[in-house]
Parts: C-alpha cells; structure tokens; sequence
C-alpha cells in the first residue's frame, strides 16, 4: 500500500511536470493539475473494478492521495504567486494594438491558423481592431477589442432602461418550491392567484413557472395539458 | 488553510498508516519464517510431530489474518500461499523429507517476497 501511495505521489507530480511543459495548447479547458486528475483518477478508479483479485485498497488509497495533493496544490497557488506562476504559468500576449507578437507566439507554440481559428470563433476576423489578444494558462484566447470597435453600451448612448430580474423557479415539472415561493417574496395565495389568471387547476399541471424581481412571471402548462406558455 | 491542513493530514495519515502496514506484515511474516524455520530443523532432526505442530500454529495464525492479508494483499498471491501450506502439510503427514523440504523452502520464499512487496524501497518505486 506505501508503495501505491509513494508511486501516485511521483507520478502525479511528473504528470503535471509533463503537462506543463507540453504548454498552454495541450491544456484545453483546465489547468494542469485540474487535467491530471481527471486523466488518472478514472484509471485509478476502473483497475479495482475490473480486477476481483487486487484490493479495493488499491485504487481508494491513490484516489485519496491524488485528492490530497491537488487540494494541497490548489491551496498553495491560491496563495502563492511563485508556485501559482510554477504550477499554471503566465498568460502570453500574442497580439498586442492590432499587431501579431511573433515571438510570443512562438514561445507558445501557438500557429497563426490556431490564433485565426479561435478569433474567427469569437466573432473578430479582423486583427487591426483588436487591441489585445491573449493565450491564458487555461489554452483560451481571450480577445479585447479597441473601444471604437466595440459595441455601445445604453449607459453611453444615454438610454434609460429597466435592469432584469434574475428568474426564480417557483414550478419545475409540476413540483412546487415551496422555499422559492417565499424567496421570492410571494406566498401560496398569489401563486393561487396567478394559477387562476391561466385557468390552471393546480402546480401538478405546471411545467415551469417562474418570477423575477420586478415581478414578470414565465408560466409553461405540461404539455399533455395543451402547448400554453405565456409571461406577464 | 483549513483545507490544506486536512488535505496535508489526510496525506500524512495515509502515509504513517501504509508504513505502519508494511512494518506490521514484516513482522508478522518474519514470525511465521521463523516457524517455518524451527519446523524444517525439526523435520530434519526426524522430529516429524513436532515439525508438524510448529507448521499448524503458522497455518492457524495464516487463516486467523486471512481477512487483513485479502484487504491489503493481491489475492492471487495470498491463494498461491495457501495452497502451499496445503502442500507442505500434506507432506509433513507423509513424511516425506524431500518433498516436503522442498514445499517448505517454496513457502518460505512466497512468505519472503510477500512481505518485501510491501517495503518501501527504491526497487519496489521504480
């Protein structure tokens, strides 16, 4: 068993050792030591499902050893900028006022079709109105546009408008919330009001309802109960 | 922090607790070798009962540990274990002074290697 746990602590730390020398395009969607876990504990976990005769001890030690050290990890690069800079690395500028920074790229190992792949994606297709883009340790490009190049907001054109509501569920597949109901500041007597406004009997025949701050209500029948959806 | 010291304690928990294991197994096993031992010199001396005795306390203390040795061991080992204590008493029954050296001798190095399997050591990390 000291053995499972001493080989899952080295090969956990040559693993991320690895994936961070491989750089930011291998790494996708997670950091490093987020992509580690998800490769080993999923092996980890099938070998002792698979195999009758090793011990079960087998693959929990090394889950929970893998556990410990990515909390031990991610605590530390929360507080430590050196360890967080070692562990994550550093977003890398690759277009700087409208202009490629080759050498960054190639640090990166970061192709022009790559870079031209992931602008087309977020709708830019132009590179002079882009003033930074940028590779984060995460493998995403993130791309800020000049100001002139952005869309206007109603605060800068001077518009009044009302702010949303965030929706509350207070129906969700005939279940009443109960908690949400009063959440939202409403009780059962004005969801039976609202119910009554649609002609529905009772929260069973509803779908979804919701309300939101400024009080709109989504309201869905179930659809065996006829296609009627409505807000007010 | 709270949660970096119970990650660290749970890590060192499981450290002391693996090390703990692998010098209780030692220690067990180098028990059992040594019996094992006493009973080849006895077997040797002619002493066929009391061979026999010494080679019945290691069979019942290997089948009182059966639950730890499966919970903690390979299993196949542990079964190929098993089936030489099967041998090697059968042979003590009979008497027969080369088979049973030789079972006895099996047994002992299946006993050794058990217990180096789960010394931490270079050899066994890499």
């Amino acid at each position: 068993m000291v053995i499972a746990l001493t080989r899952t602590i080295i090969l956990y730390i040559l693993i991320i050792a690895g994936v961070r020398l491989m750089g930011k395009r291998q790494v996708g969607e997670l950091e490093p030591s987020e992509l580690v876990v998800s490769l080993l504990i999923a092996d980890l976990a099938a070998v002792p499902m698979q195999d009758f005769g090793i011990p079960l001890l087998t693959g929990i030690i090394p889950i929970f050893a893998l556990l410990s050290m990515t909390m031990i990890f991610s605590v530390l690069t929360m507080k430590n900028t050196r360890f967080r800079i070692l562990m994550c690395g550093k977003p890398s500028i690759v277009v700087r006022d409208g202009t490629l920074d080759q050498r960054e790229m190639q640090r990166n190992r970061y192709t022009v079709d790559e870079l031209f792949e992931e602008l087309r994606m977020k709708g830019c297709t132009d590179l002079t109105q882009i003033k930074y883009a940028i590779l984060e340790t995460n493998g995403q490009l993130s791309v800020l546009p000049y100001a002139a190049c952005q869309p206007p907001t109603t605060a800068q054109l001077e518009i009044k408008t009302q702010e949303g509501g965030l929706p509350v569920i207070l129906i969700s597949d005939g279940r009443l919330m109960e908690e949400n109901l009063h959440v939202s500041g409403h009780d059962r007597n004005w969801l039976d009001k609202q119910l009554r406004k649609r002609n529905c009997p009772s929260p069973a025949d509803v779908f979804l309802m919701t309300v939101d701050e400024t009080g709109k209500v989504y309201f869905s029948l179930r659809q065996e109960h006829g296609n009627k959806e409505d807000s007010l | 922090m709270k949660r970096l010291w119970i990650a660290v304690t749970i890590l060192l928990a499981m450290l002391g607790s693996t090390l703990a294991n692998s010098r209780y197994l030692n220690n067990t096993i180098s028990h059992f070798t040594r019996q094992l031992t006493q009973a080849h010199e006895q077997a040797e001396a002619d002493h066929w009962d009391a061979a026999s005795d010494l080679t019945s306390q290691v069979t019942q203390r290997w089948h009182k540990h059966d639950f730890y040795f499966h919970v903690m061991l390979p299993h196949r080992d542990i079964d190929e274990i098993h089936l030489t204590f099967q041998e090697v008493e059968e042979y003590l029954k009979l008497e027969e002074s080369d088979q049973y050296n030789a079972a006895n001798a099996k047994l002992i190095a299946q006993l050794d290697l058990l217990s180096e399997m789960e010394q931490l050591n270079l050899k066994n990390i890499l």
